[in-house]
Formats: structure tokens, C-alpha cells, sequence
């Protein structure tokens, strides 16, 4: 009888043991430490993805912009790179420069056109300033374009609108519609 | 109450502007503000200094009106002199007083007095209709 109530014991002795040792290899498993990141497998549809990437724009051998930003990625299907923290430097010898930066832009390698979004601010060397939501850069027409509002201030006149057009060559300014403007009243 | 010092406020359907040149004209239902006067007009250009103080001009076309306390002027164009404070008013302008009313070729009208001059001209004789005893019996036009 000894002898069958010794191989309960031990068969029981076993199996806590097994137990104990399931729960050790899951709890040592679980904490084990993760495997190091691996690179981001990169979404199919882009090429190639980059960090602080600048883009020059020269037309008979002048240049025409620069278009720089933090981050960058290029999508082979349509031919765009989507960029990130913005920074356009439009030059121009008689109108002067003009910087545009934004939170996000796209540009479109075939038209060289820029499409900027989120927190869109300008800044000409002549005292133009605006500020929009966003904004299309039409490379061939030197044509800044949104139809959003916008807030645009140049010295002397303060004026807002919805839809602007601005030639940054000639720093001609149309505003297309709700325009309301104030110049200083006199001293 | 004298306006010399308040900003002009414009409000219009579209604006085109040339900072180069600094001329801004502004087109549809334009609305201009200053102080106690308000201007309205189909189109409006200004010519405006660096930094927006001197208005070197303002120009109203097409079915133009002023507004200005119990006063008002009408022509189909205007030019407003920010300087002397005057607006100089030709194309059939008229001005109201109340029920008091003048006509003529070309009216000078003064905005920081209650004051207005007329002048005729081969076919628009000055014409005054002035109501004795009316509510502003002696305020000239």
C-alpha cells in the first residue's frame, strides 16, 4: 500500500514541477526583452524615404527655388514626394525673396509644382507677409495660389480675403472674394 | 467729430493689388469706412505710402454714396482727398441735408465740416432747394 501511495506522491511531486516550470518559461519568455526594432518594412507604394532633403529649382541657368524639409518620401506611382516641416525659398533679383514654410507639401516632379498644407506662412524681403491653410506654388506662372482664407499684410495696407492669387515676380496680389482690407489712419 | 486719424476700413467682393507700386483697387460693392463716414461705390483705388498713412488717393466710380451723420452725397464718381479732408464729387452729384438738397457740376464736400461748395457748369446750373424752418433750419448742406 506504502508502495502505491509513494508513486501518487511522486507523480505529483512531477507534475507541480512541470507546472512550475510552464509558468517560468512563459513569464522568462514575456520578459524576455523585445527583438530590436527593425527598420519599418517602408510602405509599397514608396521609393525611397529621406531625411533632411533639399530640392533646387534653376531655369537658363538661374535659380528659381529652393525646397528643403526634414523628412521626405517618394512615391514611384505618382511620381510626387510628400515632405515634411517645409521650408520654399522663391528668389528673385528685382522682387526679392520670398519664403514660404509649412507643416506638409507635396511635390510633383512632372508640373514642378508644390502643394503645401498646414500652417502655410509667407515672408517676402520686401515686408509681404500672409498666412493661409494652404497653398499651391505653380513653378511655371512664379504664382502662389490657395482658396482658402487668407491674412495678407504689406506695409501699409492690412487686407484678408478668400482665394488668393500672388505673382511673387511682379508681387501682384488678387483676392477673390470677402476682401476686407484697413490702411493706417492718418497721423 | 474729426476722423483725420482713424484707419480706413475697406470691404469689397475682390481685391487686385500691386505692391510694387502700391495701388490696390478694389471692385464690387465696395464699401469704405472711416470714422463717422462711409462710402460706397462699384469700384474704389487707392494709392497708399509705405506704411499706409498717407493715402496719396482714393477714387470712387460708379453709383457712388456718402454717408455721413444726417448728410448724404451721391455721383457716379468720387475722389477723396485724405489730406484736406474733402471729397470732391462730379457726374449729376447731389447733396442732401435733411430735406434740403443741392445740385450742380461738380460738388466740393467738406468731411470734417458741415460744409459743401457747388459749382455749375454750361448745362448744370447750380440748384439749391433749401426748406425754411425745416428740423435743420440754417446747417448748410
Amino acid at each position: 500500500m506504502d508502495k502505491a501511495n509513494n508513486i501518487k506522491r511522486l507523480l505529483a511531486f512531477v507534475a507541480v514541477v512541470a507546472a512550475l516550470a510552464l509558468i517560468v518559461t512563459i513569464f522568462v519568455r514575456s520578459r524576455g526583452g523585445k527583438a530590436p526594432a527593425l527598420v519599418p518594412r517602408l510602405p509599397v507604394k514608396v521609393g525611397v524615404s529621406l531625411s533632411g532633403i533639399h530640392f533646387t529649382e534653376t531655369r537658363e541657368g538661374v535659380k528659381k527655388w529652393d525646397l528643403s524639409a526634414d523628412r521626405a518620401e517618394y512615391n514611384r506611382e505618382t511620381n510626387k514626394t510628400s515632405l515634411f516641416k517645409v521650408r520654399l525659398l522663391i528668389t528673385d533679383k528685382s522682387a526679392g525673396d520670398f519664403k514660404v514654410t509649412a507643416e506638409r507639401a507635396e511635390y510633383d516632379h512632372a508640373t514642378k509644382n508644390v502643394r503645401l498644407t498646414g500652417h502655410v506662412e509667407g515672408d517676402g524681403s520686401k515686408g509681404t507677409h500672409f498666412a493661409t491653410e494652404s497653398l499651391t506654388y505653380l513653378a511655371a506662372p512664379s504664382r502662389l495660389e490657395t482658396g482658402d482664407k487668407v491674412n495678407f499684410s504689406d506695409r501699409g495696407m492690412t487686407v484678408e480675403g478668400v482665394g488668393m492669387k500672388f505673382w511673387t515676380q511682379t508681387r501682384r496680389l488678387q483676392l477673390l472674394s470677402a476682401v476686407a482690407a484697413e490702411f493706417g489712419g492718418r497721423r | 467729430a474729426s476722423t483725420s486719424s482713424e484707419p480706413l476700413k475697406i470691404k469689397s467682393n475682390e481685391l487686385h493689388a500691386d505692391n510694387e507700386k502700391k495701388t490696390a483697387v478694389f471692385e464690387g460693392k465696395v464699401v469704405a469706412r472711416q470714422g463717422d463716414m462711409t462710402l460706397l461705390a462699384d469700384r474704389v483705388v487707392i494709392s497708399y505710402g509705405a506704411d499706409g498713412h498717407e493715402l496719396s488717393r482714393v477714387e470712387a466710380f460708379g453709383n457712388v454714396r456718402i454717408h455721413q451723420g444726417t448728410r448724404q452725397a451721391f455721383g457716379s464718381h468720387a475722389t477723396y482727398d485724405n489730406k484736406a479732408r474733402k471729397i470732391i464729387l462730379d457726374g449729376s452729384p447731389k447733396v442732401l441735408q435733411g430735406e434740403d438738397v443741392i445740385t450742380g457740376k461738380v460738388i466740393t464736400y467738406y468731411v470734417d465740416e458741415q460744409k459743401s461748395e457747388v459749382t455749375g457748369g454750361p448745362n448744370e446750373r447750380v440748384e439749391a432747394v433749401i426748406h425754411p424752418g425745416g428740423k435743420d433750419a440754417g446747417k448748410k448742406p
